[in-house]
Order: structure tokens, then C-alpha cells, then sequence
């Protein structure tokens, strides 16, 4: 019974937490203008986006906020810059967003695809400004203005550092009288002036993650950044290069003991007599005698002429059987068994 | 068909193909690049055949050089870097890193390690001329070259073909026809380069040191060096696996006795055929229009030193070892070069030396210790730069 009645508190907490001012913590995190080769739609379409990420701890829903853009050169009717506004559908589960979770939206136009499928193109014409406003339309929860000399790159996207910081406590803070007197381009600029972190093209497009990720440098990069003149790599790799071939001669010249003496015993024991065990002298030559071995051979060969003559002789060989049919060619030796 | 002759249709068709068919020659599409590059292939196959120099590996490599720079359209299929020709399908194996395992494989079966088992003190040796390796490392980062590429270039003065080949695959594959032309043009260069080094550093007193003659090698000690070199080097150094494995696996062939037919073919027709693709393929590389760049002759300079910096290292490395050795166990200075893993040439530089101060001093055997250790200490020397920045 406790455990029922906890579950219910949870509950109602839980729903409690998606609350009107949770949607605040929302921020627009990234938008990529020209997609080439990034993320694809449901329809398998690259389309420019809009990615939000909600930098609180409790779930918040996105119903009934606006997602608008303002445009650079086009006007409305009192001579402020024309924001049109998408209206992302209430009652829409998937607009829920997951504490430190993202929601991308694709700027497609048609506004008939989906729910995250807006209304307005980042594309077609200039804009100036992504803007997420709350339900009443007018107040903004949140802004991304295009630096002024922002040229869109394919597939490079302008983003927002700074993961952890909640936007709505770094915002500018207005009064409704402020508000009131300023034009809705004063407005916009203002929030987006008072902002502590400014958007910025990122090293890596990241839809639906985090834009601090690592810069994608080379490892060879690295190590030549922390050694640059390369001497640590010499000196490490040098001693590598030692201690691998110390370990071969170390074990070598245990190995080599070990059979010189057991040689050594072998041989005294054809012998009938206890040879000492360090006689390495025995088996032996000089250079001189290794030389003359070698000289002897070397005439020997040289002696034997290739071009005995000018005769050729050929012997005709019959031969019933050749590698190509005989079994016996691939068969493998029986192992010969030595007997003591 | 009259009306077409009379319009002078058939003179102007002619014509067009006549026309086409010159822009697709060589001599359409020649620049003094590739004049440049067919010279340098010339060069090689001379040096190859009339002067002897390394030509199983010259005459292929300079045959190549002239293939890979016979001028043509691009879009034909021909050229060793178009997807779909035959020569990129050859390529692969020297991109990709096959190529060197297996020749790595073959001279496994090809070296005796008797001399480096029966004295392995020598192994020492292998290791110290790698500072050519690593010196030209240093050099190659002062001229602002990346790391990367810095190591790639460094692997030259290891004096191992194979070895620069497989490194530079992976680590500066842009550059992987002027190392792999510069490392094995300086093997064929080893009697040059080293020979004023090696005098140099030594004194004539130190010259005519006479070492122990190496003891016999039992079958076993043979037979465990392979097991145990690739047991205790690749523990260390995983990432030179590829060679190391290859190599001892080929000396185990050969040392086992049992499987006789596997080491003749490795040292036999396999190194032959993978020699053959390896010298055209890398010769063919080089490519007018990707080699002669400022980098490449950059390479070259390196190169050169790092042969240079890697014969001092090994003659100055073994002066120092003698301080600590008793008289009768000293070691010849004048093997201290023969680390450098271009085998036998470097221990030939030796053995020419030691005669040409005491006509009775045969250095062969000796060098042919530190020799094969060059072998085992440049791939375990590339194994540690893949390690780091590959």
C-alpha cells in the first residue's frame, strides 16, 4: 500500500516538473543551414535544422512553444525584421524532451510532415536569427543570432558551447514595461546581446549530442604537440628497441650456457671421460683455419668447370612416373627410428 | 555517303580522330617531369645492370619508375593511382601493407641466425643503429615535417625496403615512393655511405681487433630462436607483429628441417614474385606529377643522413662496449655498421674493411650477427613508431 501510494506522489511530481517553467532550461544548441551529407529526414531528405537541447534536470514539454526565424532583409508592416513562427503541436508525446535531451527539427516548409517539421526554410532566404518563444508566442525562451559575417558553410553548423549552463539564468532580465516599449527587434537583439555565450561554428556537426566533443586531431598531432622536437619519442623508442633485443641476448646467452654444457657433457660421455662443463674450445676453429676451409672449397668448386667441353651429350631417361601422376612424389617420408 | 565526302565530312572525321588520338599520346601529354622521372629510371636500371647494384630490386624498381611515368590522359584506367587499373590492383598489396609480411617471410627463410645466437651480445648492436631511425626522426621534425611523416622518413635509416615500405603505408602514404626509392637506393648505396663512417670513428689500433670465433649452433638453439625472438619482441612490441611474426615464421621454417618445401618456396619463388610486384608497383609509384615535389628531395637529404647518423650510432655504440669487455672478448668496430639491416650488404662493408687493414681478419661472420639483429631491431623500431602515431 505504502509502495502505491509512492508511486502516485512520483507521479504527480513528475508531471509537476513538466511545468510551464521548465520549459525555460530549453536552448536552440546548434543549426546547420546547408545540409549535403549530414543527418537525413524521415523521408530520407537532407533538410537544414534545428536542434534544442534542454539543459535541465526535468523532463519539459515543447507544445505549444513557437519555433521562429527572423529573416535579415525582409520586413513586416511596422518596419521590424519579419519573424515567422512555428507552432509545435500540444498533445504531441514526442515533443517531450528528456532531461539534457535534444530535439531536432527539420526547417522543410511545408509545415505537413510531421511535428518536427517546420513551416520556413533556413535557406531560401537570409536569415539572421533562430528564436524559440514560449506559449504566448511573444516571450522568448530562447535565441541563436547568426554572427554578422556568417557565411553558411554545407554541412558546418553554428553552435552553442557552454553544455552545462542552464540559458534562462544567464538571460538578460526584462521587465514587461521594457519589453513593451522596445520593437521586436530591439527585443530580440537585446536577449540576444545579453547572452554570456555566442554561437559559434563548431569542429563537428553533432544533431541530437553534445557540441563539446574533442577536436578531431591526428594522434601523431598530439604527440608532436607535446613533443616537439621528438626527442622523448627517440629516447623512449631507443630504449624499447634495447631492452627488446637485451631481452633476446639475455635469454640467448642462458640458452647458450645451458646447451654448451650439455654438449659438452655429450661429448665427454662418447668419450668415456667427465669433460669440464665450460670447454668451449673444443668443436673451434681459428680464422685462419675457418679461411682456409673456405679457400679450399672455393677452388675445389672453381675446379669443377660448368663448360667441361663443347660435346653435349643427352641421355634420353624413361621415366614411367613423374610428380605429376606418381603418388609416391607426395607422399611424406615415414620418420626414421633411431635406436640407441 | 557521297554527299558526305563532298562536304569534306570524311577529311574533317580523319582529321578529328587523327587529332584526338595525338592528345592521347605520350607525347602529347609529356612534361619535364616525366622527362625528369624516365631519366631516373634509366639510371636505376643501369646502376642495376651494369654496376651490379641491389638489381633484383633496381631493375624492377627503375622498369617501374619508367612505367608509372609514361605520359598519358588522365581517365584511361592506366595509372597506378586510377581505381580499376591493373597496376592499382598490384598496388593494393604495397598500400594496404601486404607486400612486406610476406617478404619479411621470405627472409626469414633466407637468414641463418647462427652468428647472432652463437654470440648474441651482438644483438646489442641491432639495437643502437636505430638512433638512425630516430635521429632522422628529430631532423625530419626540424623541417617541419609531421610527425607522422617525420617517422615514416625515419624508418630509412633502418635500411629495411620492406620495413619503410609497410610504415609508410600507414603513417604517410602520400610519401611512400620517395621512401621506399630512397631506402632501397641507399642499401645499393651502403659501400658508399658507410665505409668513410666507419674510419672516421675507429682508430687503426681498434681496426685490427680480432674476435672469438663464433661456437657450432645445435638444431635446438636454432629451432627456439625463432619461437622465443617472436615471443619476447611482439610481447613488447604487438604492433610489429606483422613482420616479426612474418619473419621468424619464415626462419622457423627453415631451422625446423621438417618442412623444408614451405622454406624453399618462401625464400624461393614467393620472395621472387612478391620482389617482382614490389619493385614495379613501388617504381611505378613515383609518378611525376606526385613524387617530384620539394618533400620528396627532402626525403632524399634525410634519407642519406639517417644512413649516415645510423653507422655512427652502431660504430660508436660497440667502441663503447669494449670499454666494458675483457681483452679477447672485445668486438671489431668495424662491425658496428653491419646493425643497419641491409643484409649481407652492410656486413660485406665490414668484411671488406677488416681486410683491407689485416688481410687475415675475416669480419663476415661477425657481422653478419648485428646484421640480422638490424633486421629484428628495424621492425621492432617501426613497430614502435606505428604504436605512437599511427
Amino acid at each position: 500500500m505504502r509502495k502505491f501510494l509512492l508511486g502516485i506522489v512520483m507521479t504527480a511530481l513528475c508531471g509537476f516538473s513538466m511545468s510551464a517553467q521548465g520549459v525555460l532550461n530549453v536552448r536552440i544548441n546548434e543549426v546547420l543551414v546547408i545540409n549535403e551529407d549530414n543527418i537525413v529526414d524521415d523521408y530520407g531528405v537532407h533538410e537544414s535544422w534545428i536542434e534544442l537541447f534542454n539543459t535541465g534536470y526535468e523532463r519539459v514539454d515543447l507544445g505549444g512553444c513557437y519555433l521562429g526565424i527572423r529573416y535579415a532583409d525582409r520586413y513586416d508592416s511596422d518596419g521590424n525584421k519579419l519573424i515567422k513562427k512555428y507552432y509545435i503541436p500540444r498533445n504531441d508525446p514526442s515533443t517531450q524532451m528528456a532531461p539534457l535531451g535534444y530535439k531536432v527539427f527539420f526547417c522543410e516548409g511545408t509545415d505537413t510532415k510531421g511535428t518536427f517539421y517546420t513551416n520556413f526554410t533556413l535557406g531560401e532566404y537570409p536569415v539572421d536569427m533562430v528564436i524559440l518563444f514560449n506559449a504566448n508566442g511573444k516571450d522568448v525562451i530562447s535565441v541563436l543570432r547568426f554572427p554578422e559575417d556568417y557565411v553558411p558553410v554545407p554541412d558546418v553548423s553554428l553552435g552553442i558551447m557552454g553544455h552545462e549552463e542552464i540559458e534562462s539564468k544567464i538571460f538578460p532580465t526584462f521587465s514587461r514595461k521594457q519589453i513593451r516599449r522596445m520593437s521586436s527587434d530591439e527585443y530580440l537583439d537585446a536577449v540576444a546581446d545579453g547572452l554570456k555565450y555566442k554561437p559559434e561554428v563548431l569542429v563537428k556537426t553533432t544533431p541530437s549530442a553534445t557540441n563539446e566533443v574533442a577536436p578531431d586531431v591526428a594522434r601523431h598531432e598530439i604527440f608532436r604537440r607535446q613533443d616537439p622536437s621528438g626527442g622523448i619519442m627517440a629516447l623512449i623508442a631507443m630504449s624499447v628497441v634495447f631492452l627488446t633485443l637485451i631481452a633476446i641476448f639475455v635469454v640467448f646467452k642462458i640458452f647458450g650456457k645451458v646447451m654448451v654444457g650439455r654438449t659438452n657433457r655429450k661429448e665427454a660421455r662418447h668419450k668415456g671421460e667427465v669433460a669440464p662443463v665450460r670447454n668451449t674450445k673444443s668443436t673451434s676453429y681459428t680464422g685462419e683455419e675457418v679461411a682456409a676451409i673456405a679457400l679450399a672449397l672455393q677452388m675445389y668448386k672453381s675446379d669443377v668447370h660448368v663448360e667441361e667441353s663443347t660435346v653435349i651429350t643427352i641421355n634420353r631417361a624413361s621415366r614411367m612416373y613423374s610428380p605429376w601422376n606418381s603418388k609416391l612424389y607426395g607422399m611424406t617420408e615415414m620418420p626414421e627410428r633411431r635406436r640407441r | 555517303m557521297m554527299m558526305f565526302l563532298q562536304s569534306g565530312g570524311f577529311s574533317a572525321f580523319i582529321e578529328d580522330n587523327i587529332q584526338e588520338f595525338w592528345h592521347i599520346t605520350g607525347f602529347a601529354n609529356a612534361t619535364w617531369e616525366h622527362i625528369v622521372m624516365l631519366a631516373v629510371g634509366l639510371f636505376f636500371i643501369y646502376l642495376g645492370i651494369r654496376h651490379k647494384m641491389e638489381p633484383m630490386l633496381l631493375v624492377p624498381i627503375g622498369f617501374g619508375i619508367l612505367i608509372g611515368n609514361i605520359p598519358f590522359a588522365d581517365g584511361m584506367e592506366i595509372g597506378i593511382y586510377e581505381e580499376g587499373s591493373v597496376l592499382n590492383y598490384l598496388y593494393f598489396g604495397v598500400k594496404n601493407g601486404i607486400y612486406p609480411p610476406l617478404i619479411f617471410l621470405g627472409i626469414g627463410a633466407m637468414t641463418d641466425f647462427s652468428a647472432l645466437i652463437s654470440n648474441p651480445k651482438l644483438m646489442t648492436i641491432g639495437a643502437a643503429v636505430q638512433l638512425g631511425i630516430f635521429g632522422a626522426y628529430i631532423v625530419s621534425l626540424a623541417f617541419g615535417f609531421t610527425a607522422a611523416e617525420a617517422g615514416a622518413i625515419g624508418i630509412i635509416g633502418g635500411a629495411d625496403g620492406p620495413t619503410a615500405i609497410f610504415l609508410s603505408s600507414r603513417l604517410a602514404p602520400d610519401m611512400m615512393g620517395a621512401i621506399a626509392i630512397a631506402a632501397y637506393s641507399y642499401m645499393a648505396l651502403v659501400p658508399v655511405l658507410q665505409p668513410w663512417v666507419m674510419k672516421l670513428c675507429t682508430t687503426p689500433k681498434e681496426r685490427l681487433i680480432r674476435m672469438k670465433p663464433p661456437r657450432p649452433i645445435s638444431q635446438s638453439e636454432k629451432i627456439m630462436f625463432p619461437i622465443i625472438g617472436l615471443l619476447l619482441t611482439c610481447f613488447i612490441v604487438p604492433s610489429g607483429l606483422p613482420l616479426l611474426g612474418m619473419l621468424f615464421l619464415g626462419n622457423l621454417l627453415k631451422e625446423s628441417g621438417v618442412t623444408k618445401r614451405l622454406a624453399a618456396t618462401a625464400s624461393g619463388p614467393l620472395i621472387d614474385i612478391v620482389t617482382i610486384l614490389i619493385g614495379l608497383t613501388v617504381g611505378a609509384s613515383t609518378q611525376a606529377t606526385t613524387f617530384l615535389t620539394e618533400k620528396s628531395l627532402m626525403v632524399f637529404v634525410i634519407g642519406a643522413a639517417s644512413f649516415v647518423i645510423a653507422t655512427f650510432g652502431g660504430v660508436l655504440f660497440v667502441k663503447f662496449f669494449n670499454l666494458f669487455l675483457k681483452e679477447g672478448n672485445k668486438i671489431n668496430p668495424l662491425i658496428g655498421n653491419a646493425g643497419v639491416s641491409a643484409v649481407p650488404h652492410a656486413a660485406r662493408v665490414s668484411q671488406d674493411m677488416g681486410l683491407k687493414y689485416d688481410r687475415t681478419n675475416h669480419l663476415l661472420m661477425h657481422a653478419m650477427g648485428p646484421n640480422v639483429a638490424g633486421v629484428i631491431g628495424s621492425a621492432v623500431a617501426a613497430g614502435i613508431l606505428l604504436g605512437f602515431l599511427g
